[in-house]
C-alpha cells in the first residue's frame, strides 16, 4: 500500500513537471504580442488590474483605438479597461464579459456593436487567437473557444498554443524567450494609441452598406445573452456604436439594436450621431480615413464618453485612490 | 481516434485510471470495455465486422472442441470393442469434420477480408475484360468499401488463433468476453503487432499491480514512437510523395535521395507506431511481441524479413509456409522431381513453391493494387537468388580471402540488403508497376542536375526541415546501435535522477516542437492502419 502511495506520488510529481515544461514552452513559442500586433497583449493584461476595474468596453479594434482610460480617469476618476481585440465579434465579446465577471465584479459594462454587420460565419484564426490566447483557462474560454473556431481548427490548439505555434521554431529570435514571461503592460489598460493621421474623404457621413442589414442570429443570441448576463449580475449595460466616418453600417442595425435595447429597458447610442458634440474632425482625428480614431480622436471621444457615463450612470469615483491612480497616472 | 491525438492520450488515462482502480480480478473486463469503446469512436460500423469475427471464430473453434470431445468420450466408451482400423477410421472422420468447420471459419471471415479489400480491384478487371472482348462499357460500379479499422490485423490474429484450436495447440477459452477482448485488445488493433493466444492471453487475463516503473517505461516508449512518426515520418512524406510524382522533372539523385528518404519514412511510421501501441499496453502491465528488430541492420534480406514486421512474417511462416511445405502434393511433387533426374529441384520444391504463396499472400495483404504483388514476388526472387547464389559467395569469399566477421563485409552486407529493399519499396510509393519501373529506370540519369537548394526550395522539405530530419534519423540509428546491448530505457532508468529528467525533457521538447503536426501541416495517419 506505502509503494503504490509513493508510485502515485511519483506519477503526479512526473505530470507536474512535463506540465510545467510544457507551460514554458507553450510561452515561448506563442506569439509575443509586444513589438507588433499589441492588440493581441490586451486580454492577458486585464489579469492584474481587474480589481481595480470599474467599467469595461467590449468591442473591436475601433473600441481599443477610440477610448483611452486615462482620459476617462483624468476627467471623473472612472477606472476602465478595454476588452476590445481587432475583429473581435459579439460572441468573444460575450464572453470576455463572462471572464470579467468572473474575476471581478464591474459596474458597469458597455458593448460596442460595430461589428454585428458580420454574420455567423466570420471566422478569422489571427484575430480569434490574439483575443483567447491570453485569455486565462476557465470554462469561459473552453465555451469561447467552441463559439468561435473555425470547422478545420481543433479545441486542443487553443488550449495549447504549441499545438498551433511550434513550426514557429524556424523564425525564432531572442525575443521569444525574453518576452516569455514579459510582465510589463503593453497597452494602456486595453488602450493602443495610434498617432498616425490619414484624412477621410470629406462630406457628409452617410451610410451606404448594402445587401442584407438582418442581424445574424448568433449575433442577436450573444448579445441578448450579454444584456442578460449583466442584468443577473447586478451589472449595468450600455449599447453604443464607436464613432467612426465608415459608410459600411446601414441604420437598418441601429434601429434592431434599440429594438433589443428597449426590450431590456437600456440604452443605444451611435455616437455617429453626436459627432459635433464631441467635436471630432475627421481631417485630423484618424489613422485610416475614419475606420478608426487616432490618439486626437480618442482624446476628444473618451473626454465625451467619461462626462456622459458620469452623468448618465452609477459609476464610481476613484480619483482620490492611489490604487486606482497608479494605473493611469505617469502612462 | 488516432494514436496522435490529444483524445487518445486521455482515452488512455482515462482508462488506465479505472484500470487500476477495479478489483484485480475485473481488470479485464475495462480493458475490453476500453477497446469497444475505442472501436465505437471510431466508427460505429466497425462493430459489425469484428463482431462477425469474433462470434464466428468463438462458435468454430467450440465446435471443434466438441468434436474432440466426442472423440475422446467415444473411444473411451468403446476402447475395448473398436479395432485399431475402426479407431483410426473414427478418427480421421472427427478430422475431417473439424476441418470443415475450420474451413468454414476461415472462408468467412478472410471471404469478408478479401470481399472489402478486392472488390474494387476485381470489377476493374471484371470491366476491362468485358470491354476488351466484349466491348461493353455499361461498367459495373467500384464498391468503394472503406475498410474497418486494423481489420487485417485483428483477423490474422483471430485466424490464427482458429487454427492453433485446430492443430490442438492451446486449450480454447471458453468466456467469450474474455476471448472477445483477445480479438478487439485496442493498443494493437490499428496496425499490430499480430499476436499469437498463448502469448497474449494470459497477459490480457492476468492481474496487475500498478508499478511506476513499468508507467514510466511505457510513457518513455510511447514518446520515442511519437518522435519516430511526428518527427522523421511526417516530415518526409512530402518530399517522398512530390518527388516520385514529379520523377520526370526530377530525376537521378532526386530518386535515390527519395527513396532513401522513404525507408525512414516508412520505418518511423510504422515501427512508432508499434511503439506506441507497446508502450501503451506496456502501461497497462500487458507485453506484447516486438515487431521491429534494429531490420537496417540486416545483412540478407532473409534476415531482414526476421526484423521487420516480425509478427507478420511469424504467422505467414507458421500457417502458410510450413503447412504448404507438408502438403502431400508438394512433397510428391518433390519426390517425383528427385525420382526422374531432378535431384535438385526436387529438392527445392517444397520450399520453394510454399515460399512463391507467402510471398504472394504478403504482397496482396499490403494491399489491393498489382504493385504489391509484384513487390511481393521480387521480395520472393531475391531470397531464391541469395539462397542459390550463397555457393558462389562463399566460393569468391575463401579465393579472396575475405573475412566474413570483418566490419567491411559486414557493412557491405548491410548496405546491399539496405538498398535492395529500399528499391524495392519503390513499387510502394509509386502509383503502378510501370511507374515503379520508370522510377527505378530514372534513378540512374541524370546526377548532375542534383541541387540541394531545389530539395529545399521545391520539393517540400525547407532546409531547416531538411536538417532536423537528418539529425532525427541519425539520432534513430545511434539509438538502434545502442539497443543492441540491451533496452535503451533501462540504459537511462540507470542515470541519476536529472540525467533522466534531461532526456525526458529533450525528448518532449523533440516530439512537441520539432513534430511534424497541427494546423498548416498534412500529418499523415499511419500508413499500416490502412492495411
Amino acid at each position: 500500500m506505502r509503494d503504490t502511495v509513493k508510485d502515485i506520488l511519483k506519477i503526479i510529481l512526473k505530470i507536474v513537471i512535463i506540465l510545467v515544461l510544457v507551460n514554458a514552452l507553450n510561452r515561448i513559442f506563442i506569439p509575443k504580442y509586444v513589438n507588433e500586433n499589441r492588440d493581441g497583449r490586451i486580454t492577458q493584461e486585464y489579469y492584474p488590474v481587474s480589481r481595480y476595474t470599474d467599467v469595461i468596453f467590449v468591442g473591436s479594434s475601433t473600441v481599443h483605438s477610440a477610448i483611452d482610460p486615462r482620459v476617462l480617469w483624468q476627467e471623473n476618476g472612472i477606472s476602465s479597461y478595454d476588452r476590445a481585440n481587432a475583429s473581435q465579434t459579439m460572441w468573444i465579446s460575450y464572453y470576455m464579459i463572462e471572464d470579467a465577471i468572473r474575476c471581478h465584479k464591474p459596474e458597469l459594462v458597455c458593448i460596442d456593436t460595430t461589428f454585428i454587420k458580420y454574420g455567423d460565419d466570420f471566422v478569422e484564426e489571427p484575430s480569434t487567437r490574439k483575443a483567447l490566447d491570453g485569455m486565462r483557462m476557465s470554462p469561459s474560454k473552453i465555451r469561447c473557444i467552441k463559439a468561435s473556431m473555425g470547422e478545420d481548427e481543433k479545441m486542443a490548439d487553443y488550449i495549447m498554443p504549441l499545438f498551433r505555434f511550434h513550426s514557429r521554431w524556424k523564425e525564432f529570435t531572442f525575443d521569444d524567450i525574453r518576452y516569455a514571461y514579459y510582465k510589463k503592460p503593453v497597452t494602456i489598460n486595453g488602450y493602443l494609441p495610434d498617432d498616425e493621421t490619414e484624412a477621410a474623404d470629406p462630406g457628409e457621413l452617410v451610410y451606404t452598406k448594402e445587401g442584407d442589414t438582418t442581424i445574424s442570429p448568433k449575433n442577436v443570441k450573444y448579445l441578448r445573452q450579454a444584456i442578460e448576463l449583466c442584468r443577473d449580475k447586478g451589472v449595468q449595460v450600455m449599447l453604443f456604436k464607436v464613432p467612426a466616418h465608415s459608410s459600411n453600417w446601414s441604420r437598418d442595425y441601429d434601429r434592431q439594436i434599440n429594438d433589443i435595447a428597449k426590450e431590456y429597458n437600456i440604452t443605444y447610442i451611435n455616437f455617429d450621431d453626436l459627432n459635433d458634440e464631441i467635436g471630432l474632425d475627421y481631417s485630423t482625428d484618424t489613422p485610416d480615413k475614419g475606420s478608426h480614431l487616432n490618439s486626437s480622436g480618442a482624446v476628444k471621444f473618451s473626454a465625451y464618453l467619461s462626462g456622459y457615463l458620469k452623468d448618465n450612470y452609477s459609476v464610481s469615483d476613484r480619483s482620490g485612490d492611489v490604487k486606482y491612480g497608479k494605473l493611469y497616472i505617469g502612462r | 481516434m488516432s494514436f496522435i491525438s490529444i483524445g487518445f492520450a486521455l482515452f488512455v488515462t482515462a482508462a488506465l485510471i479505472v484500470y487500476y482502480t477495479v478489483p484485480k480480478k475485473c481488470q479485464w473486463i475495462v480493458l475490453l470495455i476500453a477497446s469497444y469503446v475505442f472501436y465505437a469512436i471510431n466508427g460505429v460500423m466497425n462493430f459489425i465486422y469484428i463482431a462477425v469475427t469474433t462470434v464466428s471464430a468463438y462458435v468454430c473453434a467450440a465446435l471443434i472442441e466438441k468434436k474432440g470431445t466426442e472423440q475422446k468420450e467415444y473411444l473411451k466408451a468403446n476402447k475395448d470393442s473398436i479395432t485399431k482400423d475402426e479407431k483410426k477410421s473414427y478418427k480421421a472422420g472427427i478430422k475431417k469434420k473439424q476441418k470443415r468447420i475450420l474451413a468454414l471459419g476461415l472462408i468467412l471471415n478472410f471471404g469478408i477480408l478479401v470481399y472489402l479489400k478486392y472488390a474494387d480491384w476485381s470489377i476493374a478487371y471484371i470491366n476491362l475484360f468485358r470491354l476488351s472482348f466484349f466491348g461493353r462499357t455499361d461498367f459495373i460500379p467500384f464498391k468503394n468499401f472503406i475498410l474497418p479499422l486494423g481489420i487485417s490485423f485483428y483477423m490474422f490474429q483471430t485466424m490464427g488463433y482458429l487454427i492453433d484450436i485446430y492443430y490442438g495447440k492451446y486449450e480454447r477459452e471458453h468466456n467469450f468476453l474474455k476471448f472477445a477482448l483477445f480479438v478487439s485488445f485496442f493498443p494493437q488493433i490499428v496496425q499490430g503487432p499480430i499476436s499469437r493466444f498463448g502469448e497474449l492471453a494470459p497477459e490480457l487475463y492476468k492481474e496487475t499491480a500498478f508499478d511506476f516503473d513499468r508507467i514510466r517505461s511505457g510513457f518513455y516508449r510511447i514518446m520515442w514512437g511519437l518522435f519516430k512518426k511526428l518527427v522523421i515520418a511526417d516530415r518526409l512524406a512530402a518530399f517522398v510523395r512530390e518527388t516520385i510524382a514529379q520523377r520526370d522533372t526530377y530525376r537521378g539523385l532526386y530518386i535515390l535521395l527519395a527513396v532513401f528518404m522513404y525507408s525512414m519514412q516508412i520505418y518511423g511510421d510504422f515501427s512508432g507506431g508499434i511503439d506506441v501501441a507497446l508502450g501503451v499496453a506496456e502501461m497497462f502491465g500487458i507485453r506484447l511481441h516486438e515487431n521491429f528488430e534494429r531490420p537496417f541492420f540486416a545483412k540478407s534480406i532473409s534476415e531482414y524479413w526476421q526484423r521487420w514486421h516480425i509478427t507478420l512474417g511469424t504467422w505467414f511462416k507458421d500457417y502458410i509456409f510450413y503447412p504448404l511445405s507438408l502438403n502431400k502434393g508438394i512433397l510428391k511433387a518433390g519426390k517425383f522431381l528427385r525420382e526422374h533426374g531432378f535431384e535438385k529441384l526436387g529438392k527445392r520444391i517444397p520450399i520453394y513453391v510454399p515460399m512463391f504463396m507467402v510471398w504472394f499472400t504478403t504482397g496482396m495483404w499490403h494491399g489491393s493494387q498489382n504493385r504489391f504483388v509484384v513487390w511481393g514476388l521480387f521480395n520472393c526472387l531475391f531470397i531464391i537468388l541469395g539462397t542459390e547464389f550463397e555457393p558462389l559467395s562463399l566460393k569468391i569469399v575463401e579465393k579472396f580471402k575475405l573475412d566474413e566477421g570483418s566490419f567491411c563485409m559486414r557493412a557491405y552486407r548491410v548496405f546491399k540488403t539496405f538498398w535492395l529493399m529500399s528499391f524495392l519499396r519503390i513499387f510502394d510509393i509509386s502509383s503502378d508497376v510501370p511507374s515503379a519501373f520508370n522510377a527505378f529506370r530514372l534513378i540512374f540519369t541524370d546526377w548532375r542536375s542534383f541541387r540541394l537548394a531545389r530539395v529545399y526550395e521545391e520539393l517540400s522539405l525547407p532546409k531547416e526541415d531538411f536538417i532536423v530530419a537528418v539529425i532525427a534519423i541519425l539520432v534513430m540509428f545511434i539509438f538502434d546501435l545502442i539497443q543492441r546491448k540491451g533496452s535503451v530505457r533501462k540504459r537511462i532508468f540507470t542515470l541519476p535522477v536529472p540525467l533522466q529528467w534531461c532526456v525526458l525533457s529533450l525528448l518532449i521538447i523533440a516530439v512537441s516542437v520539432f513534430g511534424y503536426y497541427g494546423p498548416g501541416y498534412d500529418a499523415g495517419s499511419f500508413i499500416y492502419g490502412a492495411f
